[in-house]
């Protein structure tokens, strides 16, 4: 695999963690 | 950049991705559980208490704080080990930054614009800058080593102190030389090297400072 596409690979991981982290913050809170 | 030339194993690949959205996950949890108790004033409590509560946690804020720094602990530790063992492009210089920036932004907004009273707050100011500061500076650092072309973030590059660096970089060439002038004698002992191809060989290593 190649730089760039590793690069994307954990872009898309950090997106989707902020993500679940947001979805979970708005489903506790109420 | 040529192809990285060792295969990483696809579970192996899994591993980095889900370990690095847990680290991403478990910042962004603290960070929104820091709002939710800095929205009502920044000091609160919840539980088992022997004295009563005045100021009850915010619904879900207890588990984002704590559930948010272990998972970003645990997640980070794995993305770190996991990513430079690999010798991946890591991502693992831009945490710790990623981390105090978020909470200094945290600190820096509810400083100048706080949900109680007027502003600026000093008790959030002050933290707020050495947040930044935190954050900011190695960042600076790992900007500078992207652009120093050494741009994956490998093992020693991220936790070796630039002085250290300096150093290494001004020792080594004398602790090379001193080698190679027991090399050249162990040599000339040896009967390997007659006298004067000896005497030559190391004024030319001793010119070579």
């Amino acid at each position: 695999m190649n730089r760039r596409a590793w690069i994307l690979l954990q872009v898309s991981a950090v997106a989707a963690g902020v993500w679940a982290a947001l979805w979970l913050a708005r489903v506790v809170s109420g | 950049m040529p192809d990285d030339p060792r295969p990483v194993a696809a579970r192996r690949v899994v591993t980095i991705w889900l370990s690095l959205a847990a680290a991403a996950a478990g910042i962004t949890m603290l960070f929104m559980g820091m709002r939710a108790v800095m929205d009502i004033g920044g000091v609160c409590a919840s539980g088992a208490s022997p004295f009563p509560i005045s100021r009850p946690c915010p619904t879900g804020a207890p588990l984002l704080v704590i559930g948010g720094i272990w998972l970003g602990i645990i997640g980070a530790v794995a993305y770190v080990f996991l990513s430079l063992g690999a010798g991946i492009p890591s991502l693992a210089g831009l945490l710790w930054p990623a981390l105090f920036l978020a909470l200094g932004w945290n600190f820096l907004e509810y400083a100048f614009a706080p949900p109680v009273g007027t502003g600026p707050v000093w008790g959030w100011l002050i933290p707020g800058v050495l947040f930044v500061l935190m954050g900011g500076v190695p960042l600076w650092f790992v900007i500078q080593g992207w652009r120093d072309g050494s741009s994956p973030v490998t093992a020693r590059a991220l936790f070796t102190p630039p002085g250290v660096r300096t150093i290494t970089r001004v020792l080594r060439p004398r602790t090379d030389r001193i080698a190679a002038l027991e090399a050249l004698d162990a040599a000339y002992q040896a009967g390997a090297l007659d006298a004067e191809a000896y005497e030559r060989a190391k004024r030319k290593l001793e010119g070579s400072s």
